[in-house]
């Protein structure tokens, strides 16, 4: 399964969700969305704006675990 | 969602169904004696098994009636996505169903060509029903992958 690691980027970064929120112009609930892992699908924008404002990549917010 | 003008029409008029139902309920053998004294001969041959099967058709289709206005309600008040929308469709086929098999039941005993034209309607709206909650179902799934794509 696909795990979203944005919890541990943001830590990393020391930005709240209302920052990251600010900064990538997506809500705060579909970044709660993202970061509980409830979410089915990433569009490859919501990723690239993640991506600049933690500046990372993605393979550091996006992680493969087998079952 | 905005109600339009044929769906509030329905909803009064499935309102009047269940009130006037109601009330009849309680005529009902009065109900029944009226019919039977304009009937065939096949109800004083019958009658217990007519009696049963009226009774009973009587109350599933307020019971119908009843899921139905729950069902408008849900429709119009919040959204059709919901999981009480497919449930509320299932109990509808299972009555339809239920409808059905004391019709052809009653035809059994009594064959009439106009039972088993009743029977298989209701068997077909019962599929009906069954096939809407399946495509309702669907469209659950499909409606929360698109509602969790960020």
């Amino acid at each position: 399964m696909i795990i979203v690691n944005l919890d541990v980027m943001m830590a990393k970064r020391k930005m709240s969700l209302n920052e990251l929120s600010e900064k990538t112009g997506i809500t705060t609930t579909n970044l709660s969305i993202l970061k509980t892992n409830k979410a089915k699908a990433i569009r490859f924008s919501t990723l690239e704006a993640i991506c600049k404002a933690l500046d990372c990549q993605p393979s550091d917010i996006l992680e493969y675990r087998g079952d | 969602m905005k109600k339009s003008i044929i769906a509030k029409v329905i909803s009064i008029i499935l309102v009047v169904i269940l009130l006037v139902g109601v009330v009849c309920l309680m005529f009902l053998p009065f109900l029944y004696d009226f019919f039977k004294d304009s009937s065939v001969e096949a109800f004083a041959k019958h009658t217990v098994l007519y009696r049963s099967a009226f009774y009973l058709c009587y109350v599933i289709c307020l019971f119908i009636v009843y899921k139905l206005i729950g069902l408008f309600n849900v429709i119009y008040k919040q959204s059709p996505f919901r999981k009480e929308i497919e449930n509320a469709l299932k109990v509808m086929a299972v009555m339809f169903m239920i409808l059905f098999l004391i019709v052809i039941i009653k035809s059994i005993f009594i064959p009439t060509l106009l039972s088993f034209v009743v029977a298989l309607l209701c068997f077909l709206v019962s599929l009906s029903f069954y096939l809407l909650a399946e495509v309702i179902k669907a469209a659950i799934c499909y409606k929360n992958e698109v509602d969790l794509t960020v």
